[in-house]
């Protein structure tokens, strides 16, 4: 029998595309934060879960066992989750295992991830996740992998690039409202079109930055959560699936794995409809396509629909379906396992009405949070409810 | 049902040798800033002590990991550290010989942690839990903050 | 973040700062060298591309046609059964023009990239590959291209024994 999981407190540090924070010093400064934020200590931690995805970014093996003290976890029982870009969403879906299972009654996840160190670009560790004999050899990069998708995506609804831009004027226009965003701005639709094709159709503003940063959460089961705190948030629903690495034998167009995950976490959280029962969504956007791909992996947009909604203002902060309040990725930066978890905090205070400047305008009671990485193939999803 | 067809003329197994090269520029962070800064500029160790536990941490550190608040006093070691272990080596990383060369964890008297770092001694038999020892500094000029400013330590 | 939250953590190092030298980094740079297997499937597609072919598995549960090919079917969860040589020929199912090279740095020439379903295998089984005697603005998804070999003498058992793919 599981047991209920509440959210009962966030931290998050700066986003930037260098910090001098080494990961441990990361890790410390969001784990405080969340602990600060709940009214508890590290002594009422009992297991902590952390996320980080390669090691190749922060340049340290074992990079889990290191940065540790960083998160509370020495001398406790730690474990570190991984699944690529998917593992910021992941690390509290570890800390929910740990209390729905009875095993604990406090869990303190923590995401951390410093890209700056790798160069000459931290895009560069991407070359080693395709395969050595097949791929690498012909010059690979990540994203071919993003503008081949987009294009697929593109190609088989008609969908035009001033539409996918859309999300990124939106993203980078809400993250102007975040205190730790890294590329908040206003920009138009032309700027997107304007700035310089990187791997065509994918353009620059398309792009989220790579960043540093951290962020965390402290879960606690039902009996500790309402001694806590009379605004717990729910994690009532959890999903997770993965497609193969044979990337180039899928359909490009849609991402089934996170449908699969979508459902899972659904189930679990026993809503029937989606797109009428989640108030608001914090899909990954690491692409601006890519948030159109998830809305419609999530259900919560037709296949080849989630275009339209964007310009129809469905998704704005005050739109019927608020989607990224936060400011996404794309704006708030995108350090990859704290990128998923930043969403998971979003979705935490928006729940909680303590969003501020990027509250949304409806009465939120029902939010999800959605990362996805690997070689694109991983669907991580989090339902939760006020 | 297992994969039945298999390889059995080795020349027809192939390999890909291929690498993976990376290139690193760390941040020593916060604390580690100081603490390089501090042994750059005037060849001390710079450590940090937690305002609750009254531990004193050796490199300083940002946060105590125990009780997890940020340390603000920091204090720079002046007395002697001491040989708390040490080995012998006698091959490089790639397992050629190399050596005999004498390693030390170093401590400090009340204070938690330590370097590692080169002993400079004759033979390893010279060598003894608890023997003090100091710093072998590079000239201030050609320091860069790195451990290696030490060029070893000796016996004080 | 919070509304309740004033304060948040963090230093940034600007790009100025970095070039000033105002922070004492550490650079390290290592190259790790590796020898991977290819295994029973890759070892025998390596080789038929040497002799100018490409060769799939084929799984008799499914009837599907593997390209690349594996010696097990990852959705019958059993061995596959058949070795089949499939065309060199194949449909662009998507294309990018890339800008940048592996380390993200602009390089001076794009390359044009594409998934190419290969004619012969079963629908929707791409390769990645180059594209190449062909110009950026006629690519489209849907066109039909061939492989343009390395000569016998040149090929070496690699994907990169085939150039490119350009459009028949």
């Amino acid at each position: 029998m599981k047991r209920r999981v509440a959210i009962v407190g966030a931290g998050i540090t700066l986003f930037r595309r260098r910090m001098l924070e080494t990961p441990k010093e990361l890790s410390f400064e969001a784990s405080k934060m969340a602990l600060d934020s709940a009214g508890l200590t590290l002594k009422d931690i009992q297991s902590v879960v952390s996320g980080s995805a390669p090691d190749a970014f922060d340049g340290v093996h074992m990079k889990g066992e290191y940065y540790l003290d960083g998160m509370g976890a020495i001398g406790k029982p730690h474990e570190r989750v991984y699944v690529g870009g998917g593992t910021g969403v992941f690390t509290p879906i570890g800390g929910w295992w740990n209390v729905a299972s009875g095993l604990y009654d406090t869990c303190l996840c923590v995401a951390e991830e410093k890209m700056s160190p790798l160069h000459p670009h931290p895009q560069y560790a991407f070359w080693s996740i395709f395969d050595q004999i097949l791929e690498r050899p012909l010059g690979t990069t990540l994203l071919w992998i993003f503008s081949l998708e987009m294009r697929r995506y593109m190609h088989k609804y008609g969908i035009k690039e001033e539409e996918i831009a859309e999300v990124a004027v939106k993203n980078k226009g809400n993250a102007v409202d975040h205190p730790s965003a890294q590329l908040g701005a206003k920009i138009t639709v032309d700027d997107v079109m304007r700035s310089e094709p990187i791997c065509e159709p994918v353009k620059r503003l398309d792009v989220s930055p790579p960043s540093d940063g951290a962020a965390a959460v402290i879960l606690a089961s039902e009996k500790v959560a309402k001694k806590l705190t009379d605004q717990p948030v729910w994690l009532d629903g959890v999903g997770w699936t993965l497609d193969s690495t044979h990337w180039t034998n899928r359909d490009l167009a849609y991402p089934e794995y996170v449908e699969k995950a979508a459902k899972m976490a659904y189930k679990m959280a026993g809503i029937k409809n989606p797109r009428k029962e989640i108030d608001v969504a914090e899909p990954y956007d690491p692409f601006d396509y890519k948030e159109l791909h998830h809305l419609e992996g999530l259900q919560l947009a037709g296949k080849g629909e989630a275009p339209k909604m964007t310009v129809d203002g469905v998704t704005q902060r005050d739109g019927d379906l608020p989607v990224c309040p936060s400011g996404g990725l794309l704006g708030v930066g995108n350090p990859i396992a704290a990128a998923g978890m930043m969403k998971i905090c979003e979705i935490f205070w928006q729940l909680r009405g303590e969003a501020g400047k990027r509250q949304v305008k409806k009465d939120a009671r029902t939010g999800l949070a959605q990362a996805w990485g690997d070689l694109m193939q991983v669907g991580t999803v989090a339902v939760m409810r006020s | 049902m297992p994969i039945l067809e298999k390889i059995t003329q080795p020349l027809q197994a192939r390999h890909w040798t291929d690498s993976i090269p990376l290139e690193f520029h760390y941040t020593a962070g916060v604390a580690g800033e100081s603490f390089r800064r501090e042994l750059k500029e005037n060849g001390r160790f710079l450590s940090s002590k937690c305002a609750e536990c009254k531990t004193t941490y050796i490199p300083a550190r940002m946060f105590c990991p125990s009780c997890f608040i940020e340390m603000k006093e920091t204090r720079t070691l002046e007395e002697p550290g001491y040989i708390y272990s040490y080995t012998t080596v006698n091959r490089n990383r790639t397992g050629e010989p190399n050596g005999p060369l004498t390693i030390g964890l170093i401590r400090f008297e009340g204070v938690k942690g330590g370097i590692v770092h080169k002993l400079d001694v004759k033979e390893h038999g010279s060598v003894s839990f608890g023997m003090k020892v100091v710093p072998i500094l590079k000239e201030a000029s050609e320091r860069t903050g790195a451990l290696t400013d030490i060029l070893a330590f000796r016996p004080a | 973040m919070s509304q309740k939250i004033t304060s948040y953590q963090g230093r940034e190092i600007t790009p100025d700062e970095v070039k000033e030298g105002k922070y004492l980094d550490i650079v390290y740079k290592f190259e790790p060298k590796y020898s991977w297997a290819a295994g029973v499937a890759i070892s025998r597609f390596l080789t038929e591309l040497k002799d100018g072919k490409i060769v799939a598995r084929k799984c008799y549960k499914c009837e599907r046609i593997l390209v690349p090919p594996r010696m097990y079917c990852e959705q019958c969860y059993r061995p596959t059964d058949e070795w089949v040589q499939v065309k060199d020929t194949g449909t662009v199912n998507t294309f990018s023009i890339s800008h940048v090279g592996t380390d993200a740095r602009r390089l001076k020439t794009p390359i044009l990239v594409a998934v190419v379903d290969i004619d012969g295998a079963s629908p929707g089984m791409g390769i990645l590959h180059n594209l190449g005697e062909v110009e950026r603005s006629k690519i489209s998804v849907g066109m039909k291209v061939q492989a343009v070999w390395k000569g016998s003498e040149e090929r070496q058992g690699a994907i990169t024994d085939i150039r490119y793919f350009k459009p028949i």
